[in-house]
């Protein structure tokens, strides 16, 4: 680490402003990334309290149903593209290149220009609400003819969405070539931290996948303006194809959000058991399994539309399938903690709650991938607890363990660890207070996307929503904690966590703005993974 | 041009060409699907 600090002179970057809009640093990118979703986070989450106030009794309360049409809308795509991506890439911006004794990400103007598009994207996005007829209502879905009844916004939200999809292209693309041709000599693939073999095979799907999406969006557009009838039935077209294909981009997004969430607990784990991970190249190999899987699951998501039974069968038992890999990650994290020396700092928390909590959401992913009973299923309540199980308790929660992990390496100060613990724990009871009851409304029979609901599903939607309230309330001590943490605090250490390994707890906290110009000597990377 | 550099841009370029496969391939599918 010494040889690090002394590298520095002759540094001649803008200061203020200027510094974060031409930055080609990845820790400045890295912090645009985390501080832009985090912003995300809290537009998507006041949307969130708007619905869940306005499902709190029955009637019509606060917003008329087209608006709350289009807050479930803007909700989705805000979190998942706004909040949900971008903090995960930013992470990835943050350490990838500290964590294989890498300078920097291998294309750092390009670097630049995928982060700035988003604030773009988004603005435009997020305008469209102020558009005559207000912003797109037909869900993140976007499923036609629906979506193609959007006022004035439709053009611009098509716009966004191209130009969120360029941006984590570019953001991936970066990722694989900078693993690819940085990595600290002798760290082969299979010596890589397992949170960057997950984002590894993630920008694997993203470069696959967001073209897909591009591509079915752009159908979408010519259809509407151009005369093509892609998805018009009228003109010889298929609104069912529209699903097919973005479900053939849906479904490994859902594993774009998830699968650098196992990278993150993959690490934080065997820091506070003190114990080399339990089956590396198991992990490694589960999340391979996990991402191919990914491309013959996309049917699943529409099982109700008349599919022959072949198909509804196929898509069934490759959805099953992907429980086998999953389960492998989930022993391992488990075998991890076996007769470990165990303490429960706020990052372990987060980490220990998104094992149990994450696999709910599994179990009732595996209860959705049967057919007949996905009949029930389908469109209701149980959908929407089960897939904020995945992504609030898993995704988020994850993106949260890695911030408290990392944030005294990133801004060089300890953070207030009874704040996080009371995050945390506020955070998990009412989660579970605003999810939990979803799933017996779901299969009561209370229908995903409506504003209004019968008598009977009222004392469970009040629960429901005082958990959301205290949920989205919970966040703010999350704010609290991050920014206090950046404006000061004890000093951290290099090496933060007693029993953290790897090449990023080699470098000072925070580590200088140009870390490894010249590779890392070898014996310093020791292999984190095994005795 | 040195030899890092070189297979930087070039596994950059792969990968793009691979993206805009995806891009144009999905129309090609749904062209060939529906005449």
């Amino acid at each position: 680490m010494s040889h690090e600090s002394h590298d520095n002179h002759g540094e001649h970057h803008p200061s203020g402003l200027m510094r974060w809009v031409t930055t080609t640093n990845h820790k400045d990118i890295g912090t645009l990334y985390l501080l832009f979703s985090l912003l995300m986070f809290f537009i998507g989450g006041s949307f969130a309290m708007v619905i869940r106030a306005e499902l709190f009794k029955p009637g019509m309360q606060i917003v008329d149903p087209v608006v709350f049409n289009q807050l479930t809308t803007m909700h989705a795509l805000i979190m998942i593209f706004g909040a949900i991506m971008p903090a995960f890439v930013g992470l990835a911006n943050w350490m990838i290149p500290i964590m294989i004794g890498a300078p920097d990400m291998a294309l750092p103007r390009m670097n630049n220009w995928s982060f700035w598009i988003l604030p773009f994207a988004f603005t435009l996005l997020l305008g469209t609400l102020l558009m005559p007829g207000g912003g797109p209502a037909g869900g993140w879905t976007m499923y036609p003819p629906l979506m193609l009844q959007t006022g004035t916004a439709f053009p611009f939200v098509i716009f966004a969405v191209h130009m969120m999809g360029i941006s984590s292209v570019m953001g991936a693309i970066n990722i694989v070539v900078t693993i690819l041709n940085l990595r600290a000599p002798k760290m082969t693939l299979l010596k890589m931290p397992l949170f960057v073999w997950s984002w590894f095979i993630t920008a694997y799907l993203l470069i696959a996948v967001m073209p897909v999406l591009a591509g079915a969006v752009t159908m979408l557009l010519t259809d509407k303006y151009f005369g093509t009838s892609f998805f018009n039935a009228a003109g010889g077209g298929d609104p069912v194809m529209f699903q097919h294909i973005f479900w053939f981009f849906g479904h490994p997004e859902v594993y774009i959000m998830i699968l650098p969430a196992f990278g993150i607990v993959s690490e934080i784990l065997p820091t506070f058991a003190r114990k080399p991970l339990f089956g590396y190249e198991s992990m490694v190999y589960a999340v391979a399994s996990i991402a191919f899987l990914s491309f013959i699951v996309w049917a699943h998501h529409m099982f109700t539309v008349g599919m022959p039974l072949a198909g509804e069968l196929f898509f069934m038992f490759t959805t099953m399938l992907i429980a086998v890999p999953t389960g492998v990650k989930v022993f391992n994290w488990t075998a991890t903690l076996w007769k470990g020396s165990l303490t429960f700092e706020t990052p372990m928390l987060f980490a220990l709650a998104f094992l149990f909590l994450f696999t709910i959401g599994g179990f009732s992913g595996v209860m959705c991938a049967i057919v007949p009973a996905d009949f029930q299923y389908q469109d209701s309540y149980f959908v929407v607890a089960h897939f904020h199980y995945v992504l609030v308790t898993g995704a988020a929660f994850a993106i949260m363990g890695a911030v408290y992990y990392w944030l005294p390496k990133w801004t060089g100060h300890m953070y207030n660890e009874t704040a996080g613990k009371w995050h945390f724990w506020m955070s998990t009871i009412w989660v579970n207070v605003l999810f939990f009851p979803q799933h017996f409304l779901g299969l009561a029979g209370m229908p995903r996307r409506i504003p209004d609901y019968p008598v009977q599903f009222t004392d469970l939607n009040m629960l429901s929503s005082i958990g959301g309230f205290l949920f989205g309330a919970s966040q703010l001590i999350f704010l609290y904690v991050v920014i206090s943490c950046i404006r000061g605090g004890a000093k951290a250490p290099a090496k933060v966590w007693e029993g953290a390994k790897g090449l990023e707890w080699h470098l000072p906290s925070p580590p200088p703005y140009h870390s490894f110009t010249t590779p890392p000597d070898a014996e310093i990377w020791a292999h984190p993974y095994r005795d | 041009m040195t030899p890092g550099r070189k297979r930087v841009l070039l596994t950059a370029a792969i990968l793009t060409a691979v993206a805009l496969a995806f891009y144009v391939g999905i129309f090609l599918l749904v062209s060939w699907r529906h005449p």
